[in-house]
């Protein structure tokens, strides 16, 4: 898509029009082609397009965000399992913390693996050097 | 001529007293039989009966035209609307404007958006402050990609401007949620097709966006997603809806759906 990249004089943001009459009267905007505004920046000096490089670590810095919160939110299911064991751990009772552990052990036994796969996926996504690869990268745990 | 309600004069005393008054009787019936349709009394329909004062009734809406229910009963105005002090009953076509439409309050604008062809589509919808819904459907295609759906308000970005704040349910049972800022409305993305709700504020010191969506995944898994977002700066108008974006071709048309509330 075309856009008319400028600095807003107001907010003194980087603004992109997606048309031409968008762009405040007066205000001189940049044209680019790009796939998506956030392809331009404003880095102090002037107003350019992203270079490749920067794309890739922003991709790869909300890759790992997603990550993030998706093994947090697989993990958070059985959290209780894990408030159990810690509270039999605070009243020193071996013996429920060891009938825990065998109870639970299918559970404990997936928590390690989805820990296990998130170590393997960071550094799938740090290791990625195109933003196809990148790109290509799913996050979706399918240990369970 | 003038119609004459009493004719005959009996006390007449032309030579031709008979042969005028006959003339005027006749001249009578004329007028009278004028009154009917086709000048026919035989019609038994008088001319001009479907007027309510001075309207005519009629199938086919138009300005001053009383329109009746059709056979199916049915109150069908077509290309016309219904208005009333507080809400407008009708919807526009906006998928060709040239430019912005103000919607009334209650009236619906709908909006083609064939992705095969562009990746933006500007809703060219004037926006005042208010409330209004918004709809977008989009057909389920398993050639989709995973492509995310902007709404930029103004028919520009705004760096960072939109703090977003997301919940996200995906089969089986994982739940995700996040807060990072973008430079637009997010509105979430379309993977196979799916259905997206919106309802957003547009007052200059409160610019809101609550919105819900259902798509259907890669997998086929479904996702259940629901955002709330707000477009931080107070000081600029929100004076035209904006433009979607789709970051990207996709095989389909989305089919957008904007009413004014307030």
């Amino acid at each position: 898509m075309k856009i008319w990249a400028y600095i807003h004089p107001q907010l003194n943001i980087l603004c992109c029009a997606l048309l031409p009459e968008a762009v405040p009267e007066g205000v001189e905007a940049v044209e680019f082609e790009v796939e998506s505004p956030d392809d331009v920046v404003y880095d102090g000096i002037q107003i350019r397009l992203k270079t490749q490089d920067e794309k890739l670590q922003e991709l790869k810095a909300q890759k790992l965000s997603e990550l993030k919160t998706y093994v947090a939110s697989l993990l958070a299911q059985t959290d209780y399992i894990i408030t159990k064991i810690a509270e039999a751990q605070i009243q020193n009772d071996t013996a429920e913390i060891e009938a825990l552990k065998q109870r639970y052990s299918a559970q404990l036994q997936q928590r390690e693996a989805i820990r296990a796969w998130n170590e393997w996926m960071k550094q799938k996504i740090r290791n990625a050097t195109s933003l196809e690869e990148l790109k290509a990268i799913e996050i979706r745990f399918e240990g369970g | 001529m003038a119609y004459t309600r009493r004719p005959f004069d009996y006390t007449g005393t032309l030579s031709n007293q008979v042969q005028n008054d006959l003339n005027l009787a006749n001249d009578n019936f004329d007028i009278l039989a004028q009154a009917f349709v086709s000048n026919d009394p035989a019609t038994g329909t008088v001319k001009n009966a479907d007027t309510v004062d001075g309207f005519h009734a009629s199938q086919t809406p138009a300005p001053n035209v009383i329109v009746p229910l059709d056979a199916s009963g049915v109150l069908d105005l077509s290309a016309t609307y219904v208005k009333s002090n507080v809400y407008t009953f009708r919807r526009v076509d906006l998928t060709n404007a040239t430019s912005d439409y103000e919607l009334q309050v209650g009236e619906e604008a709908i909006i083609y958006f064939d992705t095969t062809q562009s990746t933006t589509k500007n809703l060219r919808t004037a926006t005042k402050e208010g409330l209004y819904q918004m709809l977008i459907w989009a057909k389920y295609d398993t050639s989709i990609n995973n492509y995310q759906v902007m709404l930029y308000p103004n028919n520009q970005s705004y760096t960072d401007q939109f703090t977003w704040l997301g919940i996200c349910l995906d089969e089986p049972s994982s739940v995700s949620r996040s807060t990072v800022t973008f430079s637009g409305f997010n509105l979430g993305r379309i993977i196979e097709g799916g259905l997206y709700v919106c309802y957003f504020s547009t007052y200059t010191l409160g610019k809101f966006m609550i919105s819900w969506h259902v798509v259907v995944g890669s997998s086929g898994n479904g996702r259940l997603c629901y955002f709330v977002q707000r477009w931080n700066d107070t000081t600029t108008p929100w004076t035209s809806l904006g433009t979607i974006s789709t970051a990207g071709l996709i095989n389909g048309t989305l089919v957008i759906l904007v009413r004014r509330l307030t």
